[in-house]
């Protein structure tokens, strides 16, 4: 099991303050972070650009050093015994780069597999079995510039499993992916954990994949957990904190605006309204569903030429958690 | 040094190797270069004979020994530039991610160095015999005490120059302004290292600064074998001293080693570039 406590990590960075000036700036990437990764089980981690995920991993895989708090990975320290931990983990970032392009998969992988001094006729045996599973068999003795970005990012997964590690952590793997090989990526990523019983990280900015994969959710919001539970509960609150309708009327008199915006401030929602070739259009947001208001009232008055409910967005919802939060720590 | 030590040098060469003779036009290359090189030296000293410079040259080695200076001096320099330019290439993985992952096994950091450098012996290896014919062909009078010498003189060029090679490959690891220490190790190395112009005939000062460098000790070294017919005795004070930039050398990569992967886990400048 991965336990983490109250992890921290602080980067100083240079600021410019003018020619050949700067002054050291200290950033809290990570403010006070618990953790815990059971084996069999994926745990996702969402936040927003610069919330603190690739930095939550970097420090889980050892590749960055915690600045406060303690993590143990089956009773490994993650600091004093960095180089055993090193052998039962690994990470798997998304994107082209990471990987020898003028070499094979192959090759690639038998160079990182002697990084990790396997044995030789096991590390042969498990790269047969890891091409075919991800599926690059008819190309694996072929130069890794000739694949397509899907198939890199195939041989990335199986760079990170050719250690047979026993906690996985994944860096949005999906990015720039394509639909369907987006899919057989989660189902892919479901196997590792159900068949093999390997505890898996993985962090994401898609709520469908998270919903889909992960039996646990924390989500980060600079630094700081905003939320925790199942990806159940997660989506539904997520789905509380923000509806959308966009709304195309025929006619918008006054009588109609008063009305709506009397009725919008009342639950603390607002408009916006976009107008273009003599239409209406309307845009609503709240954190009620009010669907069926929206529709009665509308229809009294005008015509609607079209309503659209918008999916809820997890981006949204993390902005409205997290300033929930720091409301209720500003009045605890 | 372990087994996994032994593991991780050989699969480094191997995937240097791999990784920049990719296609057989390399191997073409590698036959046309130092071709091109030991031309380019020969008609670089043809202008620069009669010149002041040459008069130096001729004061502290004699007239017709010019050529041969300038030859063996190249040799020597082209051993070294290799392990500076491979240090070079190896900072490039710093933006294709795969130092990342390198740092992410736990191979030993010091084996991943030592094989980076040794893939590109290969490199040295091959330039050194090709220049090494050449200067049979073109000069003939070889000045060799015994067959036992150039095997010596081998050694003290791979050697000095794996230390070079790693020392440059950690420093380059330590840093993303790899192109400050480029200027900073290869242009002085190449000026003081008397490659061109005979390390005794520098002002003190420089000679300080060409001191600290290993070419200079394996080209004088090199220089008295081919030209001057050394024996072992005669060059007993350059491998003294070439012995201990070596262990300094390889000290400092130990600690640069350390240093530069505590400081990339606090700073995460791995991931920068
Ligand atoms: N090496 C670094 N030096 C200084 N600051 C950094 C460094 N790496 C990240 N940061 C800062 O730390 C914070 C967290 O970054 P991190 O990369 O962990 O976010 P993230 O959640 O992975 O974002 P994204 O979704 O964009 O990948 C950001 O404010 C970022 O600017
Ligand atoms: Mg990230």
């Amino acid at each position: 099991m991965l336990i983490a406590k109250g992890l921290k990590k602080n980067y100083i960075s240079k600021e410019k303050t003018g020619f050949l000036k700067s002054r050291l700036k200290t950033v809290e990437a990570i403010k006070s972070l618990d953790l815990t990764i059971r084996p069999g089980k994926i745990v996702g981690l969402l936040g927003l650009n610069g919330a603190g995920k690739t930095t939550t991993i970097k420090m889980l895989s050892t590749l960055l050093e915690p600045d406060g708090g303690s993590c143990s990975i089956d009773g490994l320290d993650l600091t004093r015994d960095a180089f055993k931990i090193k052998h039962i983990v690994n990470m798997i970032a998304g994107g082209e780069r990471m990987v020898y392009w003028r070499l094979t998969a192959r090759e690639n992988l038998e160079y990182f597999g002697k990084l990790y001094n396997i044995p030789n006729n096991e590390l042969n045996k498990r790269i047969d079995n890891l091409i075919e599973f991800v599926g690059l068999n008819e190309r694996a003795n072929e130069a890794v510039e000739k694949y397509s970005k899907g198939m890199k990012q195939r041989l990335q997964i199986a760079r990170g499993l050719i250690n047979d590690p026993k906690y996985l952590f994944m860096d949005e793997p999906t990015l720039g992916l394509d639909a369907p090989i987006a899919r057989d990526l989660r189902k892919f990523t479901k196997s590792l954990a159900n068949k093999e019983g390997k505890g898996i990280l993985l962090t994401s900015h898609y709520i469908n994949e998270i919903e889909e994969l992960c039996d646990y959710v924390y989500i980060i919001n600079q630094g700081q957990k905003v939320m925790e539970g199942s990806p159940k509960e997660i989506a539904s609150i997520v789905a509380n904190c923000t509806n959308k309708y966009h709304i195309k009327i025929n006619s918008f008199p006054d009588k109609l605006k008063v009305q709506l915006e009397t009725y919008l401030s009342a639950i603390q929602s607002d408009y916006q309204l976009d107008g273009a070739d003599g239409s209406f259009e309307i845009c609503v947001s709240t954190h009620k569903d009010i669907q069926s208001e929206l529709i009665a009232m509308l229809s009294q008055q005008t015509k609607i030429i079209s309503f659209a409910a918008m999916e809820p967005k997890l981006e949204d919802a993390i902005i409205t958690l997290s300033e929930v939060r720091a409301y209720e720590q500003a009045h605890a | 040094m372990n087994k996994h030590m032994l593991k991780s040098i050989k699969a480094e060469a191997i995937k240097q190797h791999k990784s920049v003779y990719h296609s057989s036009l390399m191997y073409f290359s590698m036959l046309i270069w130092p071709v091109l090189h030991l031309f380019s030296s020969y008609y670089s000293y043809k202008p620069f004979e009669g010149s002041a410079a040459s008069e130096l040259v001729a004061k502290w080695v004699g007239e017709d020994m010019i050529f041969a200076f300038i030859l063996f001096g190249y040799i020597s320099f082209i051993f070294f530039k290799c392990f500076v330019q491979s240090a070079w290439r190896f900072s490039f993985e710093r933006i294709s991610g795969t130092l990342e992952l390198i740092y992410l096994t736990p191979a030993s950091r010091l084996g991943v160095m030592l094989g980076n450098a040794l893939a590109s012996l290969f490199e040295s290896a091959w330039m050194f015999t090709v220049f090494c014919v050449g200067a049979i062909v073109l000069f003939t009078d070889l000045n060799i005490s015994s067959i036992f010498m150039p095997i010596v003189a081998v050694f003290s060029l791979v050697i000095p120059s794996i230390c070079w090679g790693i020392f440059m490959n950690s420093l380059f690891m330590f840093s993303r302004d790899t192109g400050i220490f480029f200027t900073l190790f290869q242009t002085p190395m190449e000026l003081f290292g008397g490659a061109k112009i005979p390390f005794p005939a520098f002002p003190i000062w420089a000679k300080l600064i060409g001191g600290f460098f290993p070419l200079t000790w394996s080209a004088s070294i090199v220089r008295k074998i081919f030209m001057h017919g050394a024996i072992f005795a005669d060059i007993k004070a350059e491998l003294i001293l070439l012995t201990l930039i070596c262990i300094g050398l390889f000290l400092l990569t130990l600690l640069l080693l350390r240093r530069g992967e505590s400081y990339a886990r606090k700073t995460g400048n791995m991931a920068l570039f």
